[in-house]
């Protein structure tokens, strides 16, 4: 029999995403756990270097308000990362628990939660998002949530499908026999049994979130008070010919980010194959 | 004449790092209009042997060493193009899932037309029409099953279609794996009738894998035993089944309840399971599990030896004259 | 051996019926195509079982056998009719307290492989249910009752057993601990629905001696739904034939299969093979395809193909009527 961590290496090998994905990965949460000893300068600090060009003083340049591009590259990565990943999970959770009951219990339940799984599949998500800031206010928490409360739709389509495969199973109707409650059922056999295309498709939603919290920052519509790779650019923006090193790079640094997690989800989604499912 | 000839055939593949040995010098005749059923349990090798035969397994992780004999030309060593050609055309093969082998988007006629198409491009729409309904003719199925999906048949249906798609070309060989065993008992028993029926009337050969050995007493005129990828016995199936000399043919034969079972005895069963066939044991393979093993059953493989009868079995017990009472 | 005497039967059917409908086009044996369908899977089953009896079900495929097991421990629920367990309607019974029906009967399904959830060890599985029963006080205890169960059925060394996943085992092993894990919770009733047919045929006799012999030792009562007939005479007492839906023969076992009334009991006896090439005896034909349980026609639904039937058998309904010591649904053998 073959161990975990002979399993493990199996998945990794043949599966350059994972691996590359893996690495970035690794990076990005070096330079956002680490962005305070990492980076030159305090990105606050204003200086009088105003928009001036990539030197040896300032590696990737400063913007309007004199402060180290670099800088704020590094402390933006935290932001990222946890709004995409917070983001993200919210997601998932919702669209687990929505698309699991729907697709398991069948029936009325299907009928109402499918029906609207369905209905909010054909909403505009980006313009929901644009209302509710807009009249709620956008700090970083509510941006968040709303990003979560939206997007959580192709998870819940992938549980439902899941689950109402997996319905039909002999384990689900042994477990019913034994005396298992349905609820029980569904959590502990139905959800861990379906979950794998979830992390898969949430690896992604993690690139996703991240492009729409830029999104909004770029809009205008982020929360001014954190650095925010979009907010660099939209910062950027009325220079974009003269200071083109402010948008470029924060530019770079969320194409990054989002090749990182769709790698990731492309690596994982390769594992779903049966033999090493179980890892 | 043999129509098919195996020469100590060997089938290794690799796993985890180890060599896995799926099939062990089988050295097999099978003669032309012979029925063989080729019995064992799960796991005995039957399906890599019939795989091995229709060059199937995957030649970077498979090693298939040995000839195999299709009326004397090697298909190991075949050409593609030769192997091509000969398969469906000479060599045909019927598979347990019926419904898995047909497409569910295309009506079966048109399935079976492209299929056919595929050997005889010439072939006019007319002239496969024509003989696709002559071919379901000799399986006892409707024309009308032509334009239907495989979804509005049933299981019987279905296996006939199989069974119809393997015979279009007129193949010498037809292999069978556990194509009866989905079906009830009377359906198997019709469809086993209707191919017998079909040999005789055109000279088709049938190899049968099965674990059910009551249709290869039923159906087949001679019978092959595998063990672990090892052949313990062979021989005609009257006197295989009724006085077998190896002992895994014997615990096969008593673990099949009759209606004269005693229902007080407990059903008899030949313990413990297959070896792993990364690491055979030493002697005999099937020594772990024999109830009559001594000593050099378990320090030295067996070799095949011939018995009366056209009888041959891999046992150090059997005597050298043939297995009385 | 005639079921109304009996003191009290442990488990009883009473009209059991499971209806679906199906909105899916079908071919009729007379080639018409129908847009809908009624699925007739159970269609008034009724008998009495007795403690500690063990019922043979057999039929083909499409007899509703299996539903029949699923009605019976309440995994699907009856259309109409109702099925009683030490006198009391099970739908009563899972409302007021589910656990204790799930203790009282329990199944064994056809499938090993697939019967356990592939993430947990055999010592999650067993240890799980006997938690959620409330048997054996801490977890040491369960564990070292799980080992005993093990070692009981013969899975040794017990402590690596417990340890394994389902995917390491065998399909033997797996239906040993599927049965065990059921009798864990000591029911009154084993439902074993084609417990061996995914197993291989020399395995397939230890599963059955377990079965048999844990049914007898804890004087449990089971329904042994299975289409091989040898194995089933070999195991029950009696034994009850199925065809669309309803009994058509029921009577002790050695008499249904030795000595067929109905029939399609004769022509489902007569095709079983034996394993021995000189037997050859004559095996009944029937004509036609196995029949599926919708738009059943009319009368007696075997008719079509019945090799004795005449106009007079599809006109008129067949009722389960007593002949010589047995229940027959056929007019013609009971007059």
């Amino acid at each position: 029999m073959e161990t975990k961590r002979e399993k493990i290496r199996r998945a990794f090998r043949g599966n350059p995403q994972l691996r590359v994905g893996m690495v970035m990965l690794l990076v990005l949460l070096v330079v956002a756990v680490f962005a305070n000893v990492l980076s030159p300068y305090d990105p606050y600090k204003l200086s009088n270097d105003l928009v001036s060009a990539p030197s040896s003083a300032h590696l990737l340049g400063t913007d309007h308000l004199g402060r180290d591009v670099l800088s704020m590259l590094l402390y933006g990565a935290k932001v990222s990362l946890m709004v995409g990943t917070i983001s993200a999970l919210i997601a998932a959770v919702i669209g687990t628990l929505l698309g699991g009951v729907a697709g398991f219990f069948g029936g009325k339940a299907d009928t109402i939660f499918g029906g609207f799984i369905n209905v909010f599949m054909m909403m505009p998500t980006f313009f929901l998002i644009l209302i509710v800031v807009a009249l709620f206010g956008s700090g970083m928490v509510k941006v968040m949530v709303v990003i979560g409360l939206t997007s959580w739709v192709g998870n819940a389509k992938l549980m439902r499908a899941q689950a109402l495969s997996l319905r039909e199973r002999t384990f689900i109707k042994s477990a019913e026999a034994v005396g298992e409650s349905k609820l029980k059922i569904l959590f502990r056999h139905v959800v861990p049994n379906g979950i794998f295309p979830i992390i898969a498709n949430t690896t992604m939603g993690v690139a996703s979130a991240i492009l729409t919290e830029s999104s909004l920052a770029f809009l205008g519509l982020g929360d001014p008070n954190i650095i925010s790779w979009g907010q660099i650019i939209q910062n950027g923006k009325a220079y974009f010919l003269s200071g083109w090193w402010i948008c470029l790079f924060a530019g770079l640094a969320i194409i990054y980010t989002v090749i990182t997690f769709y790698l990731l989800g492309d690596g994982l989604n390769r594992i779903l194959s049966p033999k090493l499912r179980g890892v | 004449m043999a129509i098919l000839s195996l020469h100590d055939v060997c089938v290794t593949y690799r796993s985890s790092g180890k060599d896995v040995h799926a099939i062990n010098h089988v050295s097999l005749d099978v003669e032309k209009n012979e029925s063989l059923g080729i019995v064992g349990e799960s796991g005995s090798g039957k399906t890599t042997l019939i795989m091995a035969i229709l060059r199937l397994l995957n030649p970077k992780s498979t090693t298939v060493t040995g000839q195999i004999l299709l009326d004397g030309e090697d298909i190991l060593t075949m050409p593609d193009e030769r192997l091509s050609e000969i398969r469906w055309q000479e060599m045909a093969i019927v598979f347990q899932k019926a419904m898995n082998a047909l497409s569910p988007v295309h009506k079966v006629g048109k399935f079976i037309g492209d299929l056919y198409r595929v050997h005889v491009p010439k072939a006019t729409n007319a002239e496969i029409r024509s003989r696709i309904e002559e071919t379901f003719e000799l399986v006892n199925l409707p024309k009308r099953i032509y334009d239907l999906y495989p979804h509005e048949l049933s299981g019987g249906m279905l296996q006939r279609v199989s069974i119809a798609m393997s015979l279009i070309l007129d193949p010498k060989l037809l292999i069978m794996d556990e194509a009866t065993t989905a079906l009830d008992v009377v359906t198997q028993n019709q469809i086993l009738e209707e191919i017998k029926h079909l040999e005789e009337e055109r000279g088709i050969t049938r190899i049968m894998i099965t674990h059910d050995m009551s249709v290869v007493a039923s159906s087949c005129k001679n019978v092959a035993v595998l063990y672990a990828g090892s052949l313990m016995e062979t021989g005609p199936v009257e006197k295989v089944l009724v006085e077998p000399i190896h002992p895994y043919t014997q615990g096969l034969v008593d673990s099949f309840p009759t209606f004269a079972t005693d229902t007080h005895e407990p059903l008899k069963s030949i313990g413990g399971s297959l070896p792993n066939l990364a690491d055979l044991p030493k002697g005999c393979v099937f020594a772990p599990r024999c109830p009559k093993a001594c000593d050099i059953c378990f320090q030295t493989p067996p070799e095949m030896k011939e018995y009366p009868g056209g009888r041959r079995a891999a046992c150090h017990l059997a005597g050298g004259a043939s297995h009385e009472e | 051996m005639k079921s109304e005497n009996m003191s009290r039967p442990v488990l009883t059917c009473e009209e059991v019926c499971r209806y679906y409908k199906k909105k899916e086009k079908h071919i009729r044996d007379d080639g018409t195509v129908a847009k809908t369908s009624l699925v007739k899977a159970v269609d008034g089953i009724s008998f009495q079982l007795a403690p500690g009896e063990i019922l043979g079900v057999i039929g083909e495929s499409g007899c509703g056998k299996s539903t029949l097991g699923r009605l019976l421990v309440r995994l699907e629920k009856t259309s109409s009719g109702s099925v009683l367990l030490d006198g009391e309607n099970v739908d009563q019974m899972i409302r007021a307290d589910r656990l204790g029906f799930r203790r009282q009967i329990q199944m064994v399904f056809q499938n090993p492989f697939d019967t356990f959830d592939p993430r947990y060890t055999v010592e999650k599985i067993l240890v799980g249910t006997m938690k959620l029963h409330g048997i054996g006080s801490s977890a040491g205890e369960r564990r070292e009752l799980a080992l005993e169960k093990l070692t009981a059925a013969g899975l040794l060394p017990a402590e690596d057993f417990l340890r394994r996943f389902p995917h390491e085992l065998s399909g033997g092993q797996l239906q040993r601990i599927s049965i065990l894990r059921s009798m864990l919770l000591s029911p009154k009733v084993l439902v074993a629905d084609e417990p061996v047919s995914m197993l291989d045929i020399s395995i397939r006799a230890d599963i059955i001696n377990l079965i048999y012999d844990t049914a007898r030792s804890e004087g449990a009562a089971a329904v042994f739904i299975s289409h091989d007939i040898t194995t089933t005479r070999y195991i029950a007492d009696r034994i009850a034939v199925m065809y669309l839906g309803r009994i058509v023969e029921l009577g002790t076992a050695d008499e249904v299969a030795l000595h067929p009334m109905h029939p399609y009991t004769e022509a489902l006896i007569s095709n079983c093979s034996s394993i021995d090439p000189r037997d050859r005896r004559p095996v009944i034909q029937i004509k036609g395809e196995p029949p599926s349980p919708v738009d059943i026609p009319p009368g007696c639904p075997f008719a079509p193909r019945c090799p004795r039937a005449t106009a007079e058998c599809s006109a008129t309904e067949q009722t389960l009527k007593e002949c010589n010591g047995r229940l027959v649904r056929c007019s013609k053998v009971t007059g």
